[in-house]
């Protein structure tokens, strides 16, 4: 699978990155911001988006309803450190899915499958 | 500003004053009615003498009525008249006697005539200062209870609307320039009052607001970094950067198991200070009771297999209005307490019932070694543990009890712990919103949709 990750913390990209090519064979495309993954999408095709919500010059957000609006049809997955439950169920209806942080590295991959898998 | 004490002494001493003048002037007329009606007797008297002496002339004993009169008339022609009439009768002249007679009568008549004119006068007068002292006690009283109600009664109650407004939290503070007296420096002293706590409250909501600003900072801040630690352990120990030794791996373990103590206790100082700053919103909803339990018994399933002890519950069928993640996070803390403390081989048991208030008591009951009275007090406190030593199996934060008292509080419930030392504990929690479950499917269909007060 070919994943596009923005994710703004370089340690937590490493991390996933690692987590994602080394334990579950895939190929990761890792922008430090919202407006990057926007320009990403623009240039490129991937299987799923990644998106952490507190970013730079655009958050997830505002990333996923710009992309939603233009018809785009990868699916979007959340990785946040929200808690609220009502930010939760707001990321949670616009997008495929929603992974909260701190995430598993060892199952983060699996996690991303199950919910495409889910989405079929 | 003494405007309502000074306006009503002034009414009250115009009032008085003017009682005070119709009482002397009642008086003084009563006086005069009374000297007119004794001239007027004094007349009648005379007269019956005159006839006397017309009808009965020159008797001795009418001759002493007439003298008496000598001297004593006023005013001083009818004196004169008087004496005529005494000397006709001394001189026992008949003809002159008549004429003295019919002058007096003539002077007599004019006089009386007068005297009744003044009579009637007096009558009048004495009649309109009753009227004047009961029109002015009446408008005293008028005017005292409609400038005491409008002045004191009305603004003292539009007030206390306000004080209302204010406990209520409906206070909002509109100028008005307050009446110049006793109420109106009462109401400047309530909104001076009322605008100081509005401040401090403002105050401290933005303290409140700096604090929670901070919690948002502290738990991305804090998180951060642990996610990238405990993720770094993890990738390393499977393997990603190549095989690892089985020291290294024990390192490792022991790294990735202190980061999650400290992430656990990060994740629950963070809920406490949330809940406890009320920026942890319950999100209740009607869920089955026997499903939030089994599901926090199936969750803690792995913890008590490895300490080697049995859990049990007994379905009840009820449901509850609830924060459903929030209550399973009290009753894991509660159960994992339990776990901790039991002996090997031994029961934790979960009861729901009904208590004394017909609130819902859920009831944790565990086998292990009891707490001793002064332990028990101080349990639910944050970073308090029981003394002695520790059972292994789990380090503990010394927040779980804390949290637990925090959310069964926010949902209106009660928690505490009966416990003796040598004979177990048993943790309770109340939870006071519930009805039957009637679409439950095995046990018997029971009406009563008792939701508890």
């Amino acid at each position: 699978m070919k994943i596009l990750m923005a994710e703004d913390d370089m340690n937590i990209a490493t991390i996933a990155k690692m987590a994602l090519e080394a334990l579950g064979g895939h190929e990761v495309v890792h922008v430090p911001d919202g407006e990057a993954a926007y320009n990403m999408t623009k240039k490129d095709t991937f299987d799923v988006v990644l998106l952490d919500e507190m970013m730079p010059k655009m958050n997830g957000l505002s990333v996923c309803k710009k992309l939603l609006s233009e018809g785009f049809d990868t699916p979007i997955i959340f990785l946040s450190a929200k808690s609220q439950a009502t930010e939760i169920s707001i990321l949670e209806s616009l997008a495929s899915g929603f992974i909260p942080k701190p995430f598993d590295p060892a199952t983060l991959a699996s996690q991303i499958e199950k919910i495409l898998e889910e989405n079929e | 500003m003494k405007k309502i004490r000074t306006k009503l002494s002034i009414i009250s001493f115009i009032s008085l004053v003017i009682c005070f003048l119709c009482a002397y002037w009642g008086y003084r007329s009563y006086k005069g009615l009374e000297s007119i009606n004794a001239q007027l007797m004094q007349a009648t008297d005379i007269e019956a003498n005159l006839r006397l002496a017309t009808d009965l002339p020159f008797y001795r004993s009418i001759n002493k009525n007439l003298t008496a009169y000598k001297g004593q008339l006023e005013p001083e022609y009818r004196d004169k008249l008087m004496k005529k009439i005494i000397s006709a009768h001394n001189r026992k002249s008949r003809g002159r006697l008549k004429t003295a007679i019919k002058n007096f009568r003539k002077q007599e008549k004019r006089r009386t005539s007068y005297l009744k004119d003044n009579k009637s006068v007096y009558e009048s007068r004495i009649l309109s200062l009753a009227y004047v002292m009961g029109l002015s006690y009446l408008l005293t009283i008028l005017f005292i209870s409609l400038y005491t109600y409008s002045s004191v009664f009305r603004p003292l109650k539009s007030l206390s609307k306000r004080m209302i407004d204010f406990l209520d939290n409906r206070y909002t503070y509109q100028f008005r320039v307050p009446k110049e007296n006793e109420v109106g420096e009462l109401e400047l002293n309530f909104h001076s009052l009322a605008q100081r706590v509005l401040n401090n409250i403002e105050e401290l909501k933005s303290l409140d607001s700096a604090k929670s600003d901070f919690l948002n900072m502290a738990s991305h801040e804090l998180r951060t970094p642990l996610t990238s630690i405990k993720g770094s352990l993890i990738l390393l120990q499977n393997g990603v950067i190549g095989e690892v030794n089985e020291k290294s791996k024990q390192l490792l373990g022991i790294a990735e198991v202190e980061t999650d103590r400290l992430i656990r206790l990060i994740n629950e100082l963070l809920d406490l200070a949330k809940i406890e700053a009320g920026k942890f919103p319950l999100q209740q909803d009607w869920c089955s009771l026997d499903e939030v339990i089994t599901n926090t018994l199936f969750s803690l399933e792995g913890l008590a297999a490895t300490a080697d002890v049995k859990l049990s519950y007994e379905n009840k069928n009820k449901l509850v209005e609830i924060d459903k993640d929030r209550i399973q996070q009290v009753i894991t803390n509660l159960m994992s307490n339990a776990i901790k403390y039991s002996p090997q081989k031994g029961t934790v048991r979960v009861a729901a019932s009904l208590d004394n208030n017909n609130h819902i008591l859920i009831e944790i009951i565990d086998q292990g070694k009891g707490i001793s009275p002064e332990d028990q007090s101080l349990i639910f406190e944050k970073f308090r543990q029981a003394s002695g030593p520790q059972n292994p199996i789990v380090k503990g934060t010394g927040l779980g009890l804390a949290i637990a008292r925090a959310i069964v509080e926010e949902h209106g419930g009660e928690i505490g712990v009966h416990s003796r030392v040598g004979e177990g504990s048993t943790f309770h929690f109340t939870l006071p919103t519930w009805k039957e479950d009637t679409s439950a499917p095995d046990e018997e269909q029971n009406d009563d949709e008792g939701v508890a007060a």
